[in-house]
């Protein structure tokens, strides 16, 4: 596989939330709005790079009996050193998100990443899949929150689109249940498209 | 036994470096977290000491110094049922009576929603002269998110000592909706039903964490 295709798999065909269906708990609590799915995203971008980078780094001196406390280890690691630096440098995205951003540490895409994929293969190969699956993960939660802010709220990224019209539900729970299962039911009516595409 | 030992070391020679990581960004951020904290308490505190047309009520020099000296660690320093008082609570002497300045919270619909409000005592007991909802990151964007409207806040001060004998509720709660806002003002009520549907677990809150406050000051300054 390319390094491009490497990069580019968790935009769409490895994407994690619509596709694989991994980090629910963030996925549908923090995409009220737009701007916190983004930072979210971001957040966990840096941090799944970032133990993608060091986990594949270290990956031959990680004794198999003891790598899932050692990857634990090194995300935990770079979630305190995001969590620190988003306070210091960005208090208002760090106040809104909350408990999220500890909780990125149980966080099954990064975890899974560093399982199925940095613990087996180089270091550049990789950053490339810690960074295409985070951006394909930010894409997703920006995607979300923003549906929910258009249609809930009437806003995106805080700014107004109309007033007049808001449909509440779509920024409580029920509303983002509705819009994952809506944009997931997409996202595999164009995977499966494709493959039939390639089958001929 | 010896495969016990080898892995434990390895696992520690691990933790170890994960701690000299953490204690090195720990070091660079600390400062600019104190500082970030320091400015956002204080820039409350600057906004509830304004009047209504922008003069503060108190010095903003004895302020700043009052800010700046007060040790920042915050500690639950009141609690009952309707919410917490945190430390530090500042007092300043005006020429409207002395100014206690305190920081409250209650839970909301999804969360601690956190309140800096500015008392003044007089003869027939506590004034509310304003107040600023600084924690509100866990309610709902649309409906209890609201209550980060400034004029939202408005509804609930400023409200006279006589107002607040039975503390402070919303209008829904004491069934005075039919109430302008100012009339409500004058019954110890926050006429918010007209400007924040459906959203009522936010506001009482916010009464919530006023009242708590409300009952630390007659306690203690009583």
């Amino acid at each position: 596989m390319s390094r491009m295709r490497e990069f580019t798999k968790g935009f769409f065909k490895e994407n994690a939330t619509y596709v694989q269906v991994l980090g629910m708990c963030p996925t549908l609590a923090v995409t009220t709005n737009a701007i916190n799915g983004f930072g979210m995203g971001l957040a966990a971008t840096a941090v799944l790079t970032l133990s993608n980078i060091v986990i594949s780094s270290i990956r031959k001196g990680v004794p198999a009996k003891i790598r899932i406390p050692i990857f634990i280890t090194v995300i935990a690691t770079f979630v305190t050193i995001v969590d620190l630096l988003m306070h210091a440098f960005t208090y208002e995205l760090w106040k809104a998100l909350g408990i999220f951003i500890p909780l990125i540490v149980v966080n099954c895409i990064i975890m899974g990443r560093a399982e199925a994929y940095a613990s087996k293969n180089d270091v550049l190969n990789s950053a490339l899949d810690g960074l295409g699956v985070g951006l394909g993960f930010t894409g997703s939660l920006v995607l979300l929150g923003s549906i929910r802010e258009i249609l809930g709220n009437g806003t995106i990224f805080g700014v107004r689109l109309w007033s007049g019209f808001n449909m509440f539900a779509m920024i409580l729970p029920p509303g983002a249940y509705m819009t994952l299962g809506l944009l997931a039911a997409l996202f595999t009516a164009i995977g499966l498209k494709r493959k039939r595409g390639e089958q001929k | 036994m010896k495969e016990y030992i080898k892995t434990g070391l390895i696992l520690m020679i691990y933790c170890a470096v994960a701690g000299l990581a953490l204690g090195l960004v720990y070091q660079i951020t600390k400062d600019r977290i104190a500082l970030t904290e320091v400015q956002e308490k204080l820039g409350a505190v600057e906004q509830v000491l304004k009047d209504e047309s922008g003069n503060y009520i108190v010095a903003l020099d004895l302020l700043r110094s009052a800010v700046k000296k007060v040790d920042q660690e915050v500690k639950v320093i009141f609690e009952n049922e309707k919410g917490k008082v945190f430390s530090p609570v500042y007092e300043f002497d005006s020429e409207l009576g002395k100014v206690y300045v305190l920081t409250g919270s209650s839970l909301g619909y999804g969360g601690p929603v956190t309140v800096v409000a500015c008392f003044i005592k007089k003869p027939e007991g506590f004034s509310l002269f304003s107040l600023k909802v600084t924690d509100f990151s866990q309610e709902t964007p649309g409906l209890g998110a609201k209550i980060g409207d400034p004029e939202i806040q408005k509804r609930f001060y400023p409200m006279e000592a006589s107002a607040l004998k039975n503390g402070v509720r919303v209008d829904k709660d004491a069934n005075l909706s039919h109430l302008s806002a100012d009339e409500a003002k004058k019954q110890g009520v926050a006429k918010v039903s007209d400007v924040m549907t459906g959203a009522t677990i936010t506001p009482r809150a916010v009464a919530n964490a006023l009242n708590a406050m409300l009952d630390y000051l007659s306690g203690v300054k009583r």
